[in-house]
């Protein structure tokens, strides 16, 4: 992008931020279109009331007599039979009379099914606000096309040039001024910016995977160094606790099945290491995705990469719903046996076609360790849809992209060679040198595919790092970037995922642009009541803490964490870590509900119960110690909650303490346990 | 549907319509049918409603013979055929009604049961069989129907119950195939809560004892200060994820105080002795406790022992004896407790075994003619129904599958067998799929 460009777009920007007026390329200015009331209401009420009621039969899946009902479009299209809305005028509308009660026919089929009244009248209000001159409806459709699908979108936003170059404002100070002119717009009222207490322990478990210990939170509040929060962010993404926690995370996020079973054999690949050393040394995102797609690890210290195949043991369709979250952000399941139901612009093809994409690879043993041949001929696949048509599957992937290849005739046979390798298969059934390299490799179209030129790629993985940090992506659920879940904030997800790829995928950028920006550090008490929807992002949002970080953070509180020897505080970790990960959630859970397994495991392990018995050096131990009673208390605050206790808690812990007078080990055992169990340890806030 | 409540009809309802009158409000379910199910809960709270719904409580207990039990040696025999095996046949309580001669207390309660002798299913192999006779379907991945138990815990059961809506007997850890379903998706896509709870041997509900070194005032007044802690938080940021934790410990006292339920030591010793020995037994006996103090459902399983291929006539001369005590004391038990019509007993493998013997006189997987039986809640009282032809090869009167079988158990606790499973992003699924007829014969 050459200068002049580029700082036309700031003042654009600038303008976009300043004053909400809408530039288009040129730059000119257009008045925003006004939308009709039946395009709003096609949006607010039409469209849930079909998807709730319709679209089993005339949706994604089926499509009967023809109607398709998933778009404005397709209800104008109509069915087998004409037209089925009749514009202003519903009672002359086929789809309007079907609803009645004792329409014949009826819609709903199931006459139990009666549209209630009210929807009746939304249905008529709908059809009759429909009636919209051509070029109206022309503006309408480029002004929203932003609903139409998430790449258009993503075009689109492009065009109208809103990106600043990144090296001209901070990260933060661009999330701020997006969020603050969300806030603006929806007369949101932000919370404060927490205090430097909050603050610590959020992005100690954010960054480090645990809270602070008592002395590095003591460390930071009393500092007196200005940019402090800036200092801090900088020493955890360089300290050893990141890259576990992101490995510990990225695990999850790349291989579903997660536990014990698993764990020796991701460990002895190399997987936890790789991940740990991509995090550690910052390695570009799209590189890590490249890798793992390709599977031809480059060298000894790139080993891991391979797992992310091989542990799938040549299952296809688990590699391609496996590729299809990270690559595009969204699921592809459904779309093995039909085109999504809902999101019409992802297809049965892509899912096949992301099959295609790895259905000649194997995993083999060779002389140089594990490996993933490639084989040059085979893998043309037919699937079939509901409706029993077959058709080929092409390399046809989610972000667009078509991969030309030779098929054969139907009744050709194939003949493999080794001049179509690169590094041919072993021609006997001996061990290979070298896992099996094609000329025209599937593995390495996609994964060209999915690293280079695809916009969905940085998308995915900004909306996912937002949702990480802040509590909820600006799409949720953070896999189904689809066109029906809209982002909240189209141009700052926009905006981050470009300075995201011109950072050259740059993890930790982004990370401290997030973590130094108000949204992250805004207080958790809602400032209004009701509480302000969770996608304002005007308030600090809850996060449950992952089965590691709780055990950890527990550890941390409790003081066992801290045998001197490497080796066995390690050991420990790991037993209390396993202990947990049965019952504790796993990441980014679309509603969190606190179940009856973990407060049971909280209220009769003897896990958590062992962790509360005095030790030479924990925390109860030196609890017991401390003779005022309201200084114990006091610390016992600090170390769970890292705050002071308010005047209230301090009566109530006092009470509960003179109650047990005469056994005050046991008093601080159960007071600590009932911070450990409560609320405001067991979250991120 | 319960958790469906925003989307449908009468739930988009707002906040006047809350207000509305009970009887309207009624009205309002009715029309929009069975599927809204939801508002059921808000009605239990009022104290009538709960009570009436406690002395409405049905229950199911399904005696799972995993491996598969021969039709032969229990409710089918053909003696003096080719293939009948060894062993005679005796005369039942119902005239002209003959079964195995290994079953002799049934046969004198064979009045109180009801016999399907026209099993047909397609299933040959016990992986398939399992899903078949656990979910009612065959598997249509990627989606998982969820199992019987799973569905009658969601349709009988109360989630607000401190007993399990699905508890899952099996002392035993192994089972072959049975092992793999074991480790599997039970409740499919009703979701985690409608799983079962397993119990019976070495499986216990994890931590639902009290630590021995806390007492019971001591583990009440630490969780009322944990309490506190939370509820502030909870009020101090309208915080749902504290609300749902608090939930979460309010049920922990519910289901430590049933804990005991669960222990086989407390039971009388004099049914222990009716009903062993032998862990099938014991658990049999369990699950009758367990209806007795109100849970919805209970699936005893003793992994696969019925799997035959070798010596079918010993083992099933050792197996068959304990059945038959078991499915007499149970039955009785129930009926003189009153609690035969409100409960359901199914007592089923997933097929039947071969006519003919193996090499190694063993009977093998057979699907074509097989026999199960049922009794109490909604189900007649000695019916014998379909038949075999005479040497138990085909079905010659009254085919029924495993959609027919279902639709019968759901007929006969009062559930609707069709009822469509109304849930974000899934196909169309019903409760009983093709609107399979149930077993007309066997229903009340």
């Amino acid at each position: 992008m050459n200068w002049a460009r580029s700082c036309f777009n700031f003042f654009v920007l600038i303008g976009v931020l300043t004053g909400g007026v809408h530039f288009n390329v040129e730059g000119e200015s257009v008045p925003k279109a006004d939308v009709s009331a039946g395009e709003t209401l096609w949006e607010s009420h039409i469209e849930p009331l079909f998807k709730q009621n319709c679209f089993k039969c005339h949706g994604g899946v089926k499509q009967k007599g023809g109607l398709d009902l998933r778009t404005l479009d397709s209800v104008r299209a109509g069915g087998d039979n004409g037209p089925v809305v009749v514009e202003g005028n519903p009672n002359e509308s086929l789809l309007f009379k079907v609803l009645q009660p004792g329409a014949d026919p009826h819609m709903p089929p199931d006459e139990e099914k009666q549209l209630a009244s009210r929807e009746l009248n939304l249905v008529e209000m709908w059809i009759q606000h429909m009636n919209l001159g051509e070029a109206g409806r022309a503006a309408l459709r480029s002004d929203r096309i932003a609903s139409v699908s998430n790449l258009d979108t993503v075009r689109v936003l492009r065009r109208q040039a809103r990106w600043v170059p990144y090296w001209t404002m901070p990260i933060a100070d661009v999330i701020n001024r997006f969020v603050r002119m969300s806030w603006k717009d929806a007369g949101n009222r932000p919370s404060r910016v927490c205090d430097d207490a909050t603050f610590v322990r959020r992005v100690y478990l954010d960054l480090a995977g645990r809270i602070p210990s008592l002395d590095e939170a003591t460390a930071f509040i009393e500092s007196k160094v200005v940019e402090k929060r800036t200092e801090l962010v900088e020493s955890l993404l360089s300290g050893d606790a990141y890259p576990r926690h992101m490995r510990e995370i990225f695990d999850v996020v790349l291989m579903e099945e997660r536990g014990q079973k698993r764990e020796g054999d991701r460990e002895s690949n190399g997987w936890y290491e790789y991940l740990e050393s991509s995090f550690r040394s910052n390695r570009p995102w799209d590189e890590i995705v490249r890798a793992l797609v390709l599977a031809r690890p480059a060298g000894a210290e790139e080993r891991g990469a391979l797992w992310f195949l091989y542990e799938r043991k040549n299952n296809h369709q688990a590699m391609a719903e496996a590729v299809a979250p990270v690559a595009y952000g969204v699921q592809v399941r459904c779309a093995q046996c039909h085109n999504h139901p809902l999101a019409s612009e992802i297809k049965q093809k892509h899912y096949w076609g992301l099959v295609a994409a790895f259905n000649r690879s194997n995993n083999v043993e060779t002389d140089g360790g594990l490996g993933i041949e490639e084989s040059a001929i085979g893998g043309f696949v037919k699937f079939t849809n509901l409706e029993k048509e077959t058709q080929p599957a092409v390399l046809a992937f989610l972000d667009g992209t078509v991969i030309p290849e030779d098929r054969p005739e139907a009744d050709e046979k194939e003949v493999d060679s080794s001049d179509k390798y690169r590094i041919p298969p072993p021609l006997e059934k001996e061990k290979p040198k070298a896992p099996a390299r094609p000329l025209f490799s599937r593995r390495e179209k996609l994964a060209e595919a999915v690293a280079e030129n695809n916009p969905l790629l940085a998308r995915a993985f900004v909306n996912r790092m937002w949702a990480l940090l802040i509590g909820r992506g600006f799409v949720h659920p953070v896999d189904e970037m689809d066109s029906k879940h809209p982002p909240s904030h189209p141009e700052l997800l926009d905006w981050l995922a470009r300075d995201f790829e011109r950072s050259g995928f740059d993890v930790k950028r982004l990370i401290r642009g997030i973590v130094l920006s108000r949204p992250y550090q805004l207080d958790s008490h809602p400032p209004t009541q009701p509480a302000a929807v969770p996608e304002t992002f005007s308030y600090g949002l809850e996060k449950p803490l992952s089965a590691e970080v709780l055990a950890r953070s527990i550890l941390v509180a409790t003081g066992d964490c801290c045998s001197p020897d490497r080796k066995i505080a390690e050991e420990r970790e790991k037993e209390i870590r396993r202990a947990f990960e049965p019952v504790f959630p796993d990441l980014f859970p679309v509603h969190y509900n606190a179940n009856l397994s973990q407060a049971l495991f909280l209220s009769n392990s003897a896990v958590l119960d062992d962790l509360l018995k005095p030790r030479q050096g924990n925390t109860i131990s030196r609890l017991i110690e401390i003779p005022d009673l309201k200084e114990r208390i006091g610390v016992a605050f600090w170390t769970t909650f890292g705050r002071a206790p308010d005047d209230e808690e301090m009566r109530e812990s006092v009470a509960f303490l003179d109650e047990r007078e005469s056994d005050p080990e046991a008093g601080i055992r159960f007071l600590m346990w009932g911070l450990l169990a409560s609320a405001e340890f067991q979250l991120n806030h | 549907m319960k958790h469906n409540i925003q989307n449908s009809g009468i739930a988009a309802c707002n906040p006047p319509e809350h207000t509305m009158h009970r009887r309207l409000f009624l009205e309002g379910i009715a029309k929009v049918g069975a599927a809204s199910l939801m508002s059921w809960s808000g009605l239990f709270s009022l104290p009538a409603f709960a009570e009436q719904a406690k002395r409405e409580q049905k229950h199911c207990i399904l005696l799972w013979l995993c491996g598969a039990p021969s039709q032969f040696e229990t409710w089918d025999p053909k003696p003096g055929r080719p293939t009948g095996g060894p062993f005679r046949s005796i005369p039942t309580k119902l005239p002209g009604v003959h079964v195995s001669e290994l079953m002799p207390k049934c046969a004198g309660i064979l009045d109180r049961l009801s016999v399907v002798r026209s099993m047909k299913t397609e299933a040959t192999e016990h992986f398939q069989g399992i899903e078949l006779l656990n979910r009612g379907s065959g598997p249509r991945p990627p989606f998982t129907r969820p199992t019987l138990g799973s569905v009658l815990a969601q349709q009988l059961g109360n989630l607000d119950s401190p007993i399990p809506n699905f508890v899952f007997l099996d002392p035993c850890p192994e089972g072959n195939e049975f092992k793999s379903f074991k480790a599997g998706n039970w409740a499919g896509w009703l979701g985690a809560q409608y799983g079962p709870v397993r119990a019976g041997g070495e499986y216990q509900i994890p931590n639902v004892g009290r630590l021995p070194d806390i007492t019971a005032s001591d583990h009440e007044e630490r969780e009322a200060f944990r309490r506190f802690l939370t509820r502030k938080y909870e009020n101090e940021r309208q915080s749902a994820a504290a609300s749902s934790q608090n939930a979460a410990f309010e049920r922990v006292k519910g289901l430590m105080s049933c804990a005991p339920l669960f222990d086989l030591e407390r039971l009388p010793a004099k049914d222990k002795a009716k009903y062993g020995p032998g862990a099938f037994g014991m658990h049999a006996l369990l699950a009758r406790h367990l209806v007795e103090n109100g849970a919805p459902f209970v699936m005893v399983a003793n992994g696969m022992p019925w799997d035959c291929h070798v010596m079918n006539h010993e083992i099933h001369q050792m197996l068959v004896p304990e059945l038959d005590r078991v499915i007499y004391h149970l039955v009785t038990d129930l009926e003189e407790r009153g609690l035969l019509d409100k409960t359901l007993v199914v007592m089923m493998g997933e097929f039947g075994r071969t006519p003919w013997l193996n090499a190694s006189r063993g009977r093998d997987h057979y699907p074509n003619a097989w026999s199960l039986a049922m009794a109490g809640c909604g189900i007649q009282r000695g019916v014998v129904v379909g038949a075999t032809d005479e040497d138990g090869i085909d079905v010659t009167e009254k085919p029924f599958n495993e959609k027919n079988l279902f639709a019968t158990i759901f007929s006969a606790l009062g559930i609707d067998p069709y009822q469509e499973y109304d849930l974000p992003n899934l196909p169309t699924f019903h409760r009983v799929e093709e609107n399979a007829e149930p077993i007309r014969e066997i229903l009340l």
